[in-house]
């Protein structure tokens, strides 16, 4: 999974430079959709709600990072490998005007459950 | 103070160090146990497009550098460690079941950002050029 790093990359360009960087990103991600690389993708709202706390009791008006910290969207992608992902996000036209993207494999059991069945595989040795 | 009504779905981004961290493995386990129903009740109403944990090493790209990750990265309260598409078009929805997510009370924190179908630069884009028309 890519996640698109950076709101307002768009602030200090024109609007046909805009234009042009978003032609080039949606050329990048349709490509992708049609070669069955990218299995899903999109922009996210610049605000949200952040939660947190027992029972969900902190919900703030989010996220608190600045916009350049902000995942401005993200894209689900097929790769044999993180090199080989990395390789495709490298291709992402908007990594010129600033965007940072966060190249994450995507797995099927979280690190947590891993490791308790890790302690109790130990602990019935 | 989302305005835009028009998303029909919502993702969840989940952030934070490993919640199991100072829980005896029977803790944990029961944990892990409560967020599988959660998560499996979600999935049975159909309110689930798509969700899965994300491993903790991956690479950071921008367009001068390469940085890969692990370890440390795995401390940071910012780390997103797994999310969420709902299939929920009513942001208040979506807010509401992310606070059922049993691991809030172990110090992890849940994003809720409404999804778009259009890149906001591009609604920027087309207002600009309006006005310049205008």
């Amino acid at each position: 999974m890519f996640l698109i790093v950076g709101y307002e990359w768009d602030k200090d360009l024109s609007a046909d430079e805009t234009r042009q960087a978003l032609d080039k990103m949606m050329a990048w991600f349709d490509g992708m959709l049609k070669k069955g690389i990218a299995t899903g993708g999109s922009p996210l709202a610049r605000h949200g709600k952040v939660v947190g706390g027992k029972n969900g009791s902190m919900v703030a008006d989010g996220p608190f990072a600045e916009a350049k910290e902000v995942v401005g969207g993200y894209i689900s992608i097929r790769a044999e490998s993180l090199e080989a992902a990395t390789a495709l996000a490298q291709q992402c036209p908007l990594l010129e005007y600033g965007v940072t993207l966060d190249v994450r494999e995507m797995v099927n059991e979280c690190a947590i459950s891993v490791r308790l069945k890790e302690q109790a595989a130990l602990a019935t040795a | 103070m989302p305005t835009n009504s028009s998303a029909t779905q919502h993702l969840l981004l989940f952030r934070g160090p490993d919640w199991d961290r100072g829980l005896a493995p029977d803790a944990a386990q029961r944990l892990l146990d409560d967020v599988m129903a959660w998560f499996d009740g979600l999935n049975q109403r159909g309110l689930v497009k798509a969700g899965q944990p994300l491993a903790r090493e991956g690479v950071v790209l921008s367009g001068k550098t390469e940085r890969r990750f692990d370890g440390p990265f795995a401390e940071s309260k910012e780390v997103v460690g797994g999310y969420l598409l709902l299939a929920v078009d009513d942001f208040d929805e979506a807010v509401a079941i992310a606070r059922e997510c049993p691991t809030l009370a172990h110090g992890i924190e849940i994003e809720v950002r409404p999804v778009l179908e259009e890149c906001p630069c591009f609604a920027r884009v087309m207002k600009q050029r309006e006005l310049a028309t205008a």
